[in-house]
């Protein structure tokens, strides 16, 4: 036996699993070379201080596999939409299957286009639309994604109304008030065809509308101390904010139900509203998941652009709910600076943007 | 198999009592789950441990393998022990989680100062039981700081097969199981990752 063949042995004779022939070869060949028996000693010494390693003491995993647990994954979620006895009115069947398309066409996105790093906040920040607001001026264009997600995109912008505006009022009846104040975009007539727009923009330059809404979670407090200073002096951020994706979503013909507002209903209210906030996660992904799964058990619409950054419509009335379920800082509105990178740690966060739909 | 120097350690749990357990989580029973959990996670930490060198996202590793357990309960196979699946899914989640920090290009920077609670209170125990003195315990948490970061440095798999079999202690039919290589590979794996530890620790040990 060689040098070379007894030190490619010498693993499996510290473990007792060489055959009994080359155990004997290797023996003999130990007996006599001098550099192969310091190989071998050298090879337990690691082994016995490799063994030696303690035995790490685990922190409680319990607790955060129990809230882990309690989440519902998306895919629950999703199968709950099929498999859930639905009322027999045709509105909720409709929206239940949209949301699930919606939902779907997520669940292919988040993967596919996750990351794509081009897609990124700075294009936003040029006042960009979010993208779901497919064929708006944005610099974020669903264009860049797939047909069959801007198809669920627009289903899904139109149940907003449908239902959304409904249920959101309903919530929003007021305990504890935090006030709230959205801006109402000035909207440049440029971006408008729609004649209506008009009237939002000549609006009264106290264009900041009062709202209020329950909520205990601190950080929609301090959000919302944010969101009011910023508002003061850099209306022209929101100004950007373009209403055209509800005007145009408006005209779209729909199924003619007296629930859903008409155009001018919408335009009465203040337009999307989109702030950014950053949440602090464990795992951006799972957290992007289950952010997706919540708006969308609220018939909500999310989309993601990057496995950081989620844009979500929710009904205004739904924000401190959200806040209060995913606290995370808010950064402000769609001016504000997106995280510095990069960070010390791997990144660990997701931002949101959220744009407010008005309750009507 | 002859038996092994190493295997059954301490701490583990045996397939049969595991068995129950498992039929009991698998109809909902969270208590029987937490029960697996408690019998099973001190290895499942130590494996994501000695992976990634991070507690932090050692126990985020931990938590999410026992969820995924606990989530895919249906598609266990009784014969099969759970520790070896558990050691399973955790490996992928570790791989997955180096590929994602790849992904952004960051370095990943072994965590040498891997001296969290948990190895403090090993360390304290280890104290009351065999009082050796200060010197020798400082040397060994140096030498454990070298081998941690000297496995960090290791190719991913050849890491796998040093933890699982060196460090946790695991037959080679258990590794070959767990990562799903056959045997022979487990056998040419090993001998070769244990020549590039041995080689980034030469003369430090």
């Amino acid at each position: 036996m060689n040098c070379a063949t007894s030190q490619k042995q010498l693993s499996l004779y510290v473990d007792q699993r060489l055959a009994p022939q080359d155990r004997e070869a290797l023996d003999a060949h130990l007996v006599g070379c001098g550099s192969c028996r310091e190989a071998l000693q050298s090879l337990q010494q690691m082994m016995t201080a490799l063994r030696a390693m303690e035995r790490p003491e685990p922190p409680a995993l319990l607790p955060g596999i129990h809230r882990a647990l309690e989440h519902a994954p998306w895919w629950e979620t999703l199968a709950q939409r099929f498999l859930a006895p639905w009322p027999a009115s045709l509105p909720w069947r409709g929206l239940a299957l949209a949301t699930t398309a919606a939902l779907i066409g997520l669940v292919v996105l988040v993967p596919t286009y996750g990351i794509k790093r081009s897609v990124r906040l700075a294009s936003l920040k040029d006042g960009g639309a979010p993208a779901f607001q497919a064929p708006s001026t944005s610099s974020v264009k669903l264009s860049q994604t797939t047909p069959f997600a801007q198809a669920s995109a627009k289903a899904s912008s139109r149940l907003l109304r449908a239902k959304d505006f409904a249920e959101a009022e309903r919530q929003s009846t007021p305990t504890e008030h935090l006030e709230m104040v959205t801006s109402l975009p000035e909207v440049k007539k440029r971006n408008e065809t729609v004649d209506d727009t008009r009237r939002v923009a000549d609006e009264p330059k106290a264009a900041l509308r009062s709202q209020t809404f329950q909520s205990s979670a601190p950080s929609s407090a301090s959000y919302l101390d944010g969101a009011q200073g910023r508002q003061g002096g850099k209306d022209d951020a929101f100004s950007d904010a373009p209403i055209g994706a509800i005007a145009r979503d408006a005209e779209t013909p729909r199924d003619g139900k007296s629930e859903t507002p008409s155009r001018e209903e919408v335009q009465r209210q203040s337009g999307p509203a989109l702030v950014q906030m950053k949440w602090a996660v464990a795992q951006p992904l799972a957290a992007a998941a289950e952010v997706i799964a919540w708006v969308g058990a609220r018939q909500g619409f999310a989309v993601s652009t990057d496995e950081h950054h989620l844009f979500i419509t929710l009904p205004v009335a739904e924000l401190p709910q959200f806040l209060k379920q995913f606290p995370g800082d808010v950064l402000g509105g769609p001016d504000a600076a997106p995280p510095a990178g990069p960070l010390s740690e791997p990144a660990r966060w997701v931002v949101i943007s959220l744009q407010l739909v008005p309750t009507p | 198999m002859e038996p092994d120097p190493v295997s059954n350690l301490p701490g583990a749990s045996s397939p049969s009592a595991d068995a129950e357990l498992i039929a009991r989580a698998k109809c909902g029973d969270l208590r029987a789950f937490d029960q697996l959990v408690l019998q099973h996670q001190q290895t499942v930490f130590a494996v994501a441990l000695r992976m990634l060198g991070s507690r932090d996202e050692a126990q985020d590793i931990a938590q999410d393998a026992f969820v995924r357990a606990f989530r895919g309960l249906g598609s266990f196979r009784q014969e099969a022990k759970l520790s070896t699946w558990l050691v399973s899914i955790t490996m992928n989640l570790c791989r997955n989680r180096r590929r994602w920090w790849m992904r952004r290009r960051r370095v990943i920077v072994a965590s040498l100062d891997d001296s969290g609670n948990g190895d403090e209170r090993a360390l304290k125990d280890e104290i009351a039981d065999l009082a050796p003195s200060p010197a020798l315990l400082a040397e060994r948490s140096d030498q454990k700081r070298v081998i941690m970061a000297a496995l960090q440095t290791l190719d991913e798999e050849d890491r796998m097969v040093i933890v699982l079999r060196d460090i946790q202690g695991y037959a080679y039919e258990e590794i070959a199981e767990a990562l799903g290589w056959p045997l022979g590979t487990v056998k040419s794996r090993l001998s070769r990752a244990r020549l590039q530890l041995r080689a980034r620790l030469d003369g430090t040990l």
